[in-house]
């Protein structure tokens, strides 16, 4: 009788530890992907005014970047100039990447 | 959930059934362990007793005041307005989303209307998705998203904070939402509100950009 209760609390300790790992480990995913997702969506809101430098990047070709207080925008037209990437670098060197259309005007 | 269908205050109609509504809403308020604290100030009239209007007004703007945090209180509760939302009543239009951080429940309303209810986990005790009551506004909406960056997914994302705080789907919801319930405030959120994936789907298709957000720790 003695062994039967014995084995049973094992299974069951066994059985509410893992559930409980699970839960921890499952709560613990989802605050790491709330974590980047919301300092990415703070950032993307910080620059949310920020407007293409159109003459500049259709001159340069590469990277041109604008500072502001607390973070600082890069933009890039892709090769093909269909779409505009937005990179914003804040003070502490988090980032967040928005691409869209291409809204310059071309020559 | 209460709604009003005229202002209530200064300069305003005082309709007797609308001025009860907000003396209950006040008073229960006041009641609320959480906020008695902060209203020990307001005195609550009963209604018909002498000069029951003038006390009124005098109430809701020290309610303004200290719950609120206006700067400058104008003493009067409108059917659509914010204070409406801070005295625990409901707007009379539009869409407004509830979050009620002690029972863990999500409330969508149209107008007065209860459309949805749903479970919901809301932050941790490091991170609490509100630490008084707040009124935001959805002002992202993506139904999906992923971090370019780091691989990261959290689909039907209705972000209502400038700091990235979202309503938004997650797998993590029904267990963390009970033990939260029950005072286990070490699990939960880094501040978002989490649903289930069918019922983020839900709310993500029925509330539109700009929907009102209100969060608040203990619902009337």
């Amino acid at each position: 009788m003695k062994n039967i209760v014995l084995v049973t609390t094992l299974i069951l300790s066994f059985i509410l530890g893992g559930f409980s790992v699970g839960i921890f480990y499952e709560n613990k995913v989802a605050n790491i992907t709330e974590d980047i997702i919301s300092e990415e969506v703070r950032l993307l809101s910080l620059a949310v005014n920020a407007s293409i430098p159109c003459d500049k990047l259709l001159k340069s070709g590469g990277w041109i970047y604008d500072e502001y207080t607390g973070y600082s925008v890069f933009w890039k037209l892709y090769a093909d100039q269909s779409m505009v990437a937005k990179l914003v670098v804040g003070e502490e060197y988090s980032s967040a990447v928005e691409t869209f259309e291409n809204s310059c005007p071309r020559e | 959930m209460e709604s009003i269908t005229n202002k209530v205050g200064i300069n305003c109609k005082n309709n007797p059934s609308d001025v009860k509504k907000i003396i209950k809403l006040l008073s229960e308020r006041k009641s609320q362990s959480t906020y008695r604290q902060s209203l020990l100030k307001m005195t609550v009239p009963k209604f018909g007793e002498d000069q029951y209007i003038a006390k009124l007004i005098n109430a809701i703007k020290i309610f303004q005041k200290s719950f609120q945090k206006m700067n400058s209180p104008d003493g009067v509760v409108s059917p659509a307005g914010n204070t409406i939302l801070f005295l625990g009543g409901i707007r009379s239009a539009g869409k407004t989303i509830l979050v009620d951080l002690d029972d863990q429940n999500l409330y969508a309303f149209n107008g007065p209307m209860l459309i949805y209810e749903f479970h919901c986990a809301s932050g941790d005790k490091q991170h609490p998705t509100a630490r008084w009551p707040s009124l935001h506004r959805v002002s992202r909406k993506h139904k999906i998203y992923r971090s370019r960056k780091y691989d990261a997914q959290m689909n039907y994302a209705m972000f209502f904070t400038i700091d990235g705080k979202a309503i938004h789907q997650s797998s993590a919801v029904s267990v963390t939402s009970i033990l939260k319930y029950f005072g286990v405030d070490s699990l939960g959120s880094h501040g978002c509100v989490r649903l289930s994936e069918e019922n983020a789907k839900t709310l993500y298709t029925w509330a539109p950009m700009h929907t009102t957000v209100f969060i608040d720790l203990e619902k009337i």
